[in-house]
């Protein structure tokens, strides 16, 4: 069986891994599943925190910059600044059909 | 692999992994702005050697390895320092930083020294290996196991305090 040790070292290192001796030391040792319940609780605490939301068409838009449809087409400008010239043009037209 | 298989190949990994990087990225440079350009020009020098890219299993890996080269030359060029060289004993009392008791969990993430939280990040958003991002980071897997570790002892007892 797992010691004390060796289960809190798993758990902090790969805390998704359950495994039958992990189950069996829960089951055995309330003072490490205290602990495993914490680690998964703190766990889901800091995925949640990690996944801030994402742009809207984030991928579309490096789609567009990237342009998979011809990879010998594949531009050597920065998409940065093409984005920016984009965003310039496109408040220039705008404004002049509004 | 024909130029419109690797055009629809390239496609589906970029579907797939750019929020993941953007999340990454976020944490990286604080800047939602800059982290989503670091993206782009990820996978647009993703793109252009996407049809050399012999094994498709190591497309993640690789797209984070270019992205943290990115962040990197992002640094060089502004010319700031990166928190490298702090150390988990360096970390600030919750009370010096203004963050209250109760506190959300991206205050107490911020609070990680970078060297301890990108490999936490890479685990955490990346779901890679320790091994994985021992790889990626060019580190022992012994190490990221220690950082990691020491990451989300630092996490719980900033949490607690």
């Amino acid at each position: 069986m797992l010691s004390c040790e060796q289960l809190r070292q798993i758990k902090l290192t790969d805390p998704k891994r359950v495994t039958v001796g992990i189950r069996l030391h829960r089951l055995l040792c309330p003072k490490c599943a205290c602990f495993l319940d914490k680690a998964d609780a703190l766990d889901r605490d800091v995925e949640d925190a990690l996944r801030i939301d994402v742009p809207e068409s984030l991928v579309e838009r490096i789609l567009c910059s990237c342009d998979p449809a011809s990879a010998s087409a594949a531009t050597t400008e920065s998409p940065r600044l093409r984005s920016r010239v984009l965003a310039a043009l496109s408040r220039i037209f705008g404004s002049r059909h509004s | 692999m024909t130029s419109v298989d690797v055009g629809r190949d390239f496609e589906s990994a970029a579907r797939t992994y750019s929020a993941e990087l953007f999340r990454f990225a976020y944490w990286k440079v604080k800047d939602r702005g800059l982290a989503e350009d670091l993206v782009q020009d990820t996978l647009l020098r993703a793109w252009k050697a996407w049809a050399s890219l012999k094994d498709r299993h190591a497309g993640k890996s690789w797209l984070y390895r270019i992205l943290r080269n990115e962040i990197a030359r992002y640094y060089e060029r502004a010319r700031l320092q990166m928190q490298e060289g702090a150390e988990l004993d360096e970390l600030p009392e919750l009370g010096q930083t203004g963050v209250e008791q109760g506190v959300e969990m991206q205050n107490l993430l911020n609070a990680l020294p970078e060297q301890y939280r990108e490999p936490l990040l890479l685990q955490v958003l990346g779901g890679f290996t320790c091994a994985e991002i021992g790889a990626i980071m060019s580190l022992s897997e012994a190490a990221v196991m220690q950082r990691v570790s020491r990451a989300r002892l630092a996490l719980r007892k900033l949490a607690e305090d």
